[in-house]
């Protein structure tokens, strides 16, 4: 934009004056008070409003002429020329026209704030307008947000997103506080987060123990083999001790009775020992014969006193049961009679012969037989001498008489045959016996029948005396009932008192047999001992007896003298010479004693050692059950992945500022690195090189001088300072608004500079000239160049 | 029949990253004993499987101060081993190395510790073969030299060789002990098990050269089924088989075309995750207005997370929008807020904003390209809210 000319119709000393600015470096020199401060303040005023009179100090500017307030520019900008008039101070009327279309715009004040945006009028005031006094005011621009207000220079439409990424940015800062002391959320994690992490370390160090705890165990367990090993040994010993102390007492037996055993007893020889102790178990046979005797003997007299007092059932008991074994024994007698009676024929036991036939039998045969043979003869003769009819009839008569003895015969034989083998003369006599047995036979029912009647009569008398109920009568059979009375009642089969003295009288002869007996061998006995001195078969034993354990004896010291062996015999030998017989004893017993006592107190540190172990163990199992390191270890690795999610969304918050910065300006550096990077080179251009380079640090302008020193922008001089701050504006006027450069109004801003810097500062601003114009106003007329403007 | 387990970076105890203190009870009790359940369950399957030997081949721990628990849960996993007549063989990685010195005198004999040198351990399995294993212990938390050439040529006297090696694959003077699939393969072994990388692979096979993967995903890039590998003998020579023991998992999923909060809850109860899950969600496509509020506002994550029913299976930890429109697209050409980011976020800035009372991991984060990653999605995040603000 370039300001092509001014006319202002009232403000301040000038009234009705047009001024055309046609170099782009402007020089407007006049004296003091030739109205150079109120041509800017006219421009200014122009552009943004005339001043309001809001400050005491301010100055108004009211046209000393009384003409009317306000005036007129014409500017050229890349859209075209435009006159923009602003009349009026308060309330004042802005028309603003295109001096190419000859258009009015509708909305100058807009146009105006779109022309210069997104600078304001203070903005411009920093930058672009300045008097010698006003120069350090472009330090009000490098504060804190100087980045930022860059940006928003630079880049208007940055605006929207830098506020958005400011809410941001304090939305992240509610989060977390850079400073130690910090009560954020993140920073009470933080604290949180130490926390843990010191209790990992404690349950660290603590399980650490595990590690000393197995290494003590593995070394109590090494002690505790040890020690186990020595008992083993002193187990050992104590046991060599023990036996050696039960070898001495045998030791000690087999020394004492060494006479004694070699006198053996005399004793009978074998046949006779075997002859003795034969009648000795027969006498012990006989004693034992004869008291069985006396038992019976007792027991029959017993009986006999006990006859009277067979109670009345019984006695009818005991009748019956004779009865029935009469019944029985003759049932049997008659039945092994007629076996025994058929056991001779062939044909089994033959009927008795009847009167006809015993009369057939007993007819003598060969007499019949020789009178039909006469009598045949005789007929024949008669027939060959006598043919007659007599002779005839002879004949018959006599073949009559053959026939009939012939049937005879038969008859005979058939009888033989029947009683086969007897022959005729024993089968006539053996008729007597054989007819007697049938009779008898007849008889076995009847008899059966008698017996069944003593069954009958036994069982009621068994039923009334109670000896047996009915239904062990109906279970048992007849022989089972009888053989239950013969054993139970009827023991002794002699019943009878004849019987009884029978027995009692047989008893008596026998027990006087065997008394004999018994006497006789005592005599024998007496015999056999008596070569010997033994007065009976006690001391016969007690002999045999003797000589066995001496026997015994022998043996028991021969084992012994092997069993102690060579080693230890010779041992007790010897400490039988040093001690003496009657100390070993005591000297093993304490021996022993001492092995006792230490196996004792090792078996005591043993146990010690075990308890340890347990200890140790049991330490061990609180550590792995109560171990929380696993657990805190898996907790402490969940809080950092909540923390590194968090400070992420955290950093993504306050982050958003840096990438907005960085997405408009395009570029590594940034807006402020670019300015102060131009500005510096303004300044070692005005300074000739004394000052290279401009540092803007946390708000604090500081310049390096050529040597590299840095200085604070206070510890320049103030010509040099002047510098600095005109170098900055410089820079910035460059930088910000450049689709439209905006003209430098500067007013005699250079007085502090000595002559040699004014000449470089003029040199710059006619070089910045060429992109931007330049008014320069200054009471300097000797700069007044054929264009330039003096004022009077 | 030789069998063996591969049990490579265990990290016994080593805490779940990337979860926040706010997760449910339940998970926070999951991850409590993940670790321990997972390494029970390698010391069952050796046990019911009767193998020969168990190899961890570095990052058994996790570091220097190793827990109580942790110490009795290795020991108690190392008797049963015994009990079972079972050998470990141990090398110590880049992240124990420190246990080398202070944890093995404690373990019982059946467990081989291999020295700093490469070592060569000659053991008979219990069919009778004989079996070399060979390998080494890292002495520091890196391994620059060349280890691989340290390594014997197969041992022709036995009917198996085996190396165990904690390192990636890369060229002289990384990190982490850097070989060659070639250069393995030059030594003619029957089977290499490797360790360091969490992510279970396969670099070559017959003879198999194998990550086994971590024993149980530890953040949300260790995503899927993890266990060990079980190796047997066959008529092909040693062949390995992936046994899943993590009771607990990292996944993703990606979601398209939900309308709303309660259309991506749905989404996730029906995604039948059998174990307890952590999930990192991604919803695809433009989203729908009424998720679109919550998105912008930062909240959509705990929306979701608090509208699943307290049974859930599945935990989402982090969610991302797929969205074709960039920031960049989205401002005026002259405003290029994701150049501004990413140019803010390389300055290192965001340091410059936190004081030393920053937790140190917090900001060693930020100055790592995770954190930064994380800080430019959130910065994205915020632009593209004020974007729609100002469509609105």
């Amino acid at each position: 934009m370039k300001i092509e000319e001014i006319h202002i119709v009232g403000f301040g000393k000038w009234t009705d004056v047009t001024f055309r600015f046609s170099n782009d470096f402007q020089i407007i020199a006049g004296p003091n008070e030739a109205g150079k401060t109120s041509l800017k303040a006219f421009i200014i005023g122009v552009f943004f409003g005339f001043p309001r009179g809001r400050r005491a100090d301010q100055q108004l500017y009211e046209p000393r002429s009384g003409a009317r307030y306000g005036g007129r520019v014409t500017i050229a900008t890349q859209k075209g020329r435009f006159s923009i008039e602003r009349l009026d101070r308060t309330q004042s009327m802005l028309t603003v026209r295109s001096l190419d279309s000859g258009l009015t715009m509708p909305d100058p004040e807009k146009w105006l704030q779109r022309l210069f945006a997104p600078l304001t009028e203070k903005d411009y005031r920093h930058i672009f307008s300045f008097d010698e006094a006003e120069l350090d005011q472009v330090t009000n621009l490098t504060g804190d947000d100087f980045e930022q207000a860059l940006l928003t220079y630079a880049k208007p439409q940055t605006q929207q997103f830098l506020s958005w990424a400011d809410q941001h940015h304090q939305l992240g800062q509610q989060q977390f506080a850079q400073g130690k002391n910090g009560k954020r959320p993140l920073n009470m994690a933080n604290k949180a987060y130490r926390a843990l992490q010191e209790k990992q370390a404690l349950a660290s160090q603590q399980e650490g123990q595990y590690q000393n705890l197995l290494a003590k165990r593995l070394e109590l367990e090494a002690t505790l083999a040890q020690l186990t090993d020595e008992e083993t040994k002193l187990q050992e010993a104590l046991h060599d001790k023990q036996s050696e102390l039960a070898d001495w007492s045998l030791y000690q037996d087999v020394s004492t009775k060494k006479n004694a055993s070699k006198e053996l007893v005399e004793l009978p020889d074998e046949n006779r020992r075997q002859a003795i102790q034969e009648l000795e178990q027969e006498k012990r046979w006989l004693e034992k014969k004869a008291q069985k005797q006396q038992e019976a003997l007792t027991s029959i007299q017993q009986e006999l006193s006990d006859q009277n007092q067979v109670p009345p059932s019984e006695s009818v008991i005991r009748d019956t049961m004779a009865s029935l074994a009469a019944y029985q024994s003759e049932e049997e007698r008659i039945v092994q009679a007629i076996a025994h009676a058929g056991h001779g024929f062939t044909r089994g036991l033959p009927q008795p012969l009847n009167q006809t036939e015993e009369k057939l039998l007993q007819k003598s045969a060969r007499l019949p037989w020789t009178v039909a043979f006469l009598l045949l003869g005789a007929s024949l003769l008669a027939a060959l001498l006598l043919p007659g009819l007599e002779a005839g009839l002879l004949l018959v008569v006599s073949l009559a008489l053959l026939g009939f003895f012939w049937q005879q015969k038969s008859k005979k034989r058939a009888l033989l045959d029947r009683f086969a083998p007897l022959n005729q003369a024993a089968i006539l006599a053996y008729q007597d016996r054989l007819r007697t047995i049938y009779r008898e036979q007849s008889q076995l029912p009847l008899i059966d029948k008698q017996r069944q009647q003593a069954l009958q009569a036994l069982k009621k008398a068994l039923l009334q005396s109670g000896r047996l109920d009915e239904a062990t009568l109906a279970a048992w059979s007849d022989d089972q009932v009888q053989d239950w009375v013969k054993e139970e009642l009827l023991d002794c089969r002699h019943t009878g008192k004849t019987g009884l003295n029978h027995r009692l009288q047989e008893a008596l002869r026998q027990q006087a047999a065997i008394a004999k007996q018994k006497e006789q061998l005592a005599e024998r006995l007496q015999e056999q001992l008596a070569p010997y001195g033994l007065a009976n078969i006690d001391d016969f034993y007690e002999r045999i007896n003797q000589q066995q354990k001496q026997e015994q004896l022998l043996v028991a010291q021969r084992m012994a003298t092997k069993q102690l062996g060579q080693g230890r015999l010779a041992t007790f030998s010897k400490l039988v010479d040093t001690l003496g017989q009657e100390n070993v004893a005591n000297h093993l017993q304490a021996q022993l004693g001492e092995y006792q006592n230490k196996l004792a107190s090792l078996r005591q540190s043993k146990n010690q050692q075990q308890q340890l172990i347990a200890d140790v163990s049991a330490q061990l199992t609180q550590l792995v059950e109560k171990g929380s390191l696993t657990s805190i270890s898996q907790e402490l690795a969940n809080f950092e992945s909540d923390l590194k999610e968090d400070y992420v969304h955290y950093l993504a918050q306050v982050l958003a500022v840096d990438v907005v910065k960085r997405a408009f300006v395009g570029k590594e550096d940034s807006l402020a690195h670019q300015v102060f990077e131009q500005a510096g080179a303004y300044l070692a251009q005005l300074t000739e090189g004394a000052y290279q380079r401009i540092l803007l640090n946390d708000g604090s302008i500081n310049v390096f001088d050529s040597a590299g020193q840095l200085f604070r922008a206070i510890e320049l001089s103030s010509g040099t300072r002047d510098l600095l701050f005109l170098a900055i504006r410089l820079a910035l006027s460059t930088s910000v608004h450049r689709e439209e450069p905006l003209p430098l109004l500067i007013d005699d801003a250079l007085v502090h500079l000595d002559h040699q810097r004014r000449q470089a500062a003029l040199v710059l601003l006619q070089e910045l000239a060429t992109e931007q114009q330049v008014l320069f106003w200054t009471f300097d007329e000797g700069l007044l160049g054929p264009s330039g403007i003096r004022l009077t | 029949m030789l069998s063996f387990i591969h049990a490579g970076d265990v990290h016994l105890g080593n805490p779940f990253k990337g979860l926040s203190r706010q997760l449910p009870e339940k998970f926070q009790k999951e991850i409590q004993e993940a670790s321990f359940i997972a390494f029970q369950g390698l010391i069952d399957l050796a046990v019911t499987e009767k193998v020969d030997f168990v190899l961890f081949p570095g990052d058994l721990l996790n570091g220097s101060g190793v827990s109580a628990r942790v110490q009795a849960t290795l020991m108690s996993g190392f008797r049963q081993l015994k009990e079972a007549g079972i050998t470990a063989i141990v090398s110590f990685g880049n992240h124990d190395y420190q246990a080398f010195d202070s944890q093995p005198r404690f373990w019982p004999e059946n467990v081989l510790v291999f020295d700093h040198a490469v070592q060569e351990k000659v053991l008979t399995s219990r069919s009778g073969e004989r079996v070399a294993f060979t390998g080494f212990s890292y002495a520091d938390r890196s391994e620059r030299r060349q280890r691989l050439a340290d390594f014997p040529s197969r041992n022709p006297n036995v009917d198996y060789e085996i190396g165990l090696y904690h390192g990636s694959v890369g060229k002289l003077g990384d990190d982490y002990a850097a070989f060659s699939v070639d250069e393995m393969l030059a030594k003619n072994y029957d089977y290499w098990a490797l360790g360091h990388i969490h992510q279970r692979a396969t670099l070559h096979e017959q003879p198999t050269i194998a990550y086994s993967g971590n024993l149980q995903g530890l953040n949300r890039t260790e995503v899927g089924a993890k266990g060990v590998l079980l190796v047997q003998s066959g008529s092909h020579g040693l062949v390995e088989r992936f046994i899943d023991l993590a009771p607990v998992r990292f996944e993703a999923l990606t979601l398209t075309n939900v309308a709303d909060p309660l259309a991506v809850v749905d989404a996730l109860l029906q995604s039948n995750y059998s174990l307890p899950t952590f999930l990192t969600l991604t919803i695809d496509g433009p989203l729908q207005p009424a998720l679109r509020q919550a998105y912008d506002e930062g909240h959509l994550l705990e929306v979701i997370q608090q509208s699943l029913p307290k049974s859930s299976n599945v935990w989402p930890i982090e969610l991302t929008v797929q969205e074709q429109k960039t920031v960049v697209d989205a401002l005026s050409a002259t405003h290029d807020f994701s150049t501004a980011i990413e140019a803010v976020i390389q300055e290192g800035v965001g340091a410059k904003k936190l004081s030393d009372d920053v937790p140190l991991v917090v900001r060693e984060y930020l100055n790592q390209p995770e954190g930064q990653v994380a800080l430019r999605k959130s910065l994205e995040q915020l632009f593209s809210e004020r974007r729609s603000s100002d469509e609105d």
